[in-house]
Formats: structure tokens, sequence, C-alpha cells
């Protein structure tokens, strides 16, 4: 064990590993270190501007004139009536959506648990087809029209940049490789859930499709991902949907975008299992559980850890570990049983 | 000068390449390759964000450097942006 002072002058590298080992006093300490490095390199560079006490996770929504700039001008804030620009409506009402979501389903008070204000820019830059998390803000591209349109207006969109940011409040899975690969999993594990609570669809209503809606015409697929079938969403789509097809290459910082279909696809199948409220309340547990530098087999057997937990308070179906474990195995992640 | 120009990442993950020639000023060449030169800081919390791998020749020499969302110098932007709407 490990008491939280003694974890201030453990080094990080070895409060990764006992974080790995399940001490969750650890993995506190862990992120605190981190957190405690930042918060003083922020108060020094900014000493007038830190407020300790808990935000209300206010909505900000910028304009950014088709300017590569973000927080160029302030169109609509909480409380504000609608504008005549539906971008800004859009950002404004489903970003508000994501927070309500955490909040009520989790007590997730904003982004980072401390009601953060949400931040969107919306028309930013020119025909830029993407959005984007940079740490403290979403930003999103009105898409070139050719391929495709405002990224901003898109539940799935938002839900998934939104959840970056509390990834990197909860867990900061680094954005490389495995770690990454999950990170983005993690995304689109609440692009699909708060999509489908948008919708007010259920599972087999769900197309379990990410980004349908910013896609054009003239775009060669009927999405950006698919998590029932990975690989299959368009014709640029190289997400493998299990480890035998794992890509081993240096692109997009080692394919955090393409090997995220294989949990992805796993949470698909156990959503068929137990049901996507049930994985909704594991995962997100489980993403407290994690920490910077966790891989695929990390996530399973912390899934696995947290579904004993949940069900031992009874807050989960008594099938979970064995809906985790037959999904997982279906993608080539069998858990190895302690 | 000859470029090339390589997208990845985005919340797509759709990569993108641009390739060409083009005659500029030379006062505007000079600032591009200039541009190329700057290290430049990482932003560590970026997500989604695309990576630019932007990469100059002028038969002489290879200029080459790579760029994200919030390291990106404003004139490689802009170029980035007119090479894409031309190729449409
Ligand atoms: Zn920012
Ligand atoms: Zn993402």
């Amino acid at each position: 064990m490990c008491t939280h002072a003694q974890c201030y002058i453990v080094p990080p590298y070895l409060l990764e590993k006992l974080a790995k080992h399940g001490n969750n006093s650890c993995k506190r300490a862990l992120n605190d270190t981190g957190r405690i490095a930042e918060r003083r390199r922020n108060s020094l560079n900014n000493l007038l501007l830190r407020k300790p006490e808990e935000g209300k996770g206010e909505r900000f929504i910028y304009d950014s004139k088709n300017q590569f700039e973000q927080r160029l001008e302030l169109v609509r804030k909480e409380g504000q009536e609608a504008v005549a620009d539906s971008s800004v409506n859009k950002a404004y009402e489903t970003s508000g959506f994501v927070r309500d979501y955490f909040k009520d389903t989790f007590g997730l008070n904003s982004i980072d648990g401390n009601g953060l204000d949400i931040i969107s820019n919306v028309h930013y830059g020119e025909g830029y087809n993407n959005a984007y998390w940079d740490g403290d803000e979403m930003t999103y591209g009105d898409g070139d029209g050719k391929e495709f349109t405002d990224f901003a207006s898109a539940i799935d969109v938002v839900a998934h940049e939104l959840t970056h940011g509390v990834t990197q409040f909860l867990a900061n899975l680094e954005y490389q490789s495995q770690p990454g690969a999950l990170n983005e999993h993690f995304s689109d594990v609440f692009g699909t859930i708060i999509k489908q609570k948008y919708l007010k669809q259920d599972i087999s209503e769900a197309d379990w499709l990410i980004g349908d809606s910013v896609v054009t015409e003239g775009f060669p697929g009927l999405a950006i991902r698919s998590m029932k079938a990975p690989g299959t969403a368009n014709d640029f789509d190289t997400q493998p949907d299990h480890m035998d097809n794992y890509y081993n290459g240096s692109g997009d910082n080692q394919g955090v975008h393409i090997n995220s279909g294989i949990p992805n696809k796993a949470f698909y199948l156990c959503c068929l299992e137990i049901g996507i409220d049930d994985c909704a309340l594991i995962w997100f547990e489980t993403l407290k559980s994690l920490w910077r530098t966790a891989d695929f087999n990390d996530m399973v057997e912390t899934l696995i850890r947290t579904a004993e937990e949940l069900i031992s308070e009874n807050k989960v179906s008594e099938k979970a570990i064995e809906a985790i474990g037959n999904s997982f195995s279906q993608v080539g992640l069998t858990p190895i049983v302690a | 000068m000859k470029y090339q120009i390589n997208i990845e990442g985005g919340f797509t993950g759709i990569p993108k390449q641009f390739e060409g020639e083009l005659k500029l000023d030379k006062e505007v060449e000079k600032n591009m390759l200039e541009a190329l030169s700057v290290t430049h800081e990482d932003h560590s919390h970026l997500r989604d964000g695309f990576t630019y791998t932007v990469k100059f020749s002028d038969g002489k020499e290879v200029y080459e450097s790579q760029f994200n969302e919030s390291n990106l110098p404003e004139n490689l932007r802009r170029f980035i942006t007119d090479v894409q709407k031309k190729s449409h």
C-alpha cells in the first residue's frame, strides 16, 4: 500500500507501475503529481488568474469567422437566447447535452469534474475539415462542402471532442500508440452513447456510426468510422476489428484513429450482451482508473476489475465480466485470468 | 520550387497529400523556407489536430519540417489552404 503522503516522493514511473497493479491511491497520486506540476507552472505564469473555487461549466461559443483564430468573437454564452447562426446554436445545444449527460449519469461536474467552462469555436478556418480539442477548448471547421460539412453541428463529433477533455482530466492517456488508441476509443464510446441518447434510440435502432452527419453525398462512404463494423465506414477506412490486423506503422501517432477500431468493436459487442447503460458505467469508471501509458491489455484487466466492483455494488448486470471477456476475446484480446 | 504536403491525423484520420510546383516571389519563398527552419514547441494536449509535414525543394536542397495545429506558421497555413482549395 501507499499512503497519499508517501506517493508524492515516489517517482512517476514507479507510480505508473503501482497504478498498473490496481493501487488506486497511487493512480490518483500519479495524476496528482502531473497536475501539481502543471498547476505550479500555471500559477507561476499566471498568478492572478487562479480560481480555486468550483466553476459552473458554462458554455461560451466563439465565431472564428473563417479565420484560423480561436476566441475571436464571443457570439453566445450560457443562458443567452439563440442567434441567427445555426452552427452557433447547434454547438451550444449539443455541448450542453453532453455536459448534462456526464453530470446526470455519473455526477461529473463538466469536463474536469470541477465545473470547467465549455468553450467552443465554430467556423474555424477556411474549408477546414476537422474538429479538435486542444487542452482547454473545442474548435470546429465548416468542412470544405465537397466531402465534409459543419463539424460543430454533429452530436457525436461534439461528444467525441468533449470526451477528449474528460479523458485528459481523468486518465490523461498519452496520445500515441495503444494509450492513444484508447484515448480515441473513449471519445468514440461516449460519442456513440451520447448520440443514441440524443436521438432517443435503443441499441437495435442505432447505426453505431461516427460522423455520419458530417460527410456529404460526394464523400465515398457513409460516415467516418463504424463501431459495429470497423473498416467499412468509407473507402479510406483502414480500421482493424481484430488484433490480427493491428496497424504497426508510424502514421497518425502510430495509428490512434486506426487501432481504436479494435476496442470499438469489443464495446459494440459488449453492449449487445449487457446493454449500453451498464457498459457506459463500466467504461466511465474504468477511465477513472486508467493511467497515462495504459495499453489494450491494461484496459481489459481494468474493465474486468471495475465490473467486479460494480457487480458487488449491484450497479451492473452479473453477466458483465463474462460479457467483457467474450467481447474482447472476439477481437483477439483474451483476458488473462489472474 | 517543388512542394509536398502531407496532412494526417485529425478527427477523420484520413491522410491527404498534395504535390506540385510553384513560382514564388523571392521574398515570399525566403519567408516560407525560414518558417520551415524555426523550431517549435509541441502542444501536448492537442487531440484530433492535424499533423502537417511540409517539404520544399528548390532543385539543390530539400527543406522539410513537421507542424501541428498550434504551431503551424501563418504563411504556411495560408499556403496549405490555397493548395487545398486549388485541388478542388
Ligand atoms: Zn486553447
Ligand atoms: Zn479524437
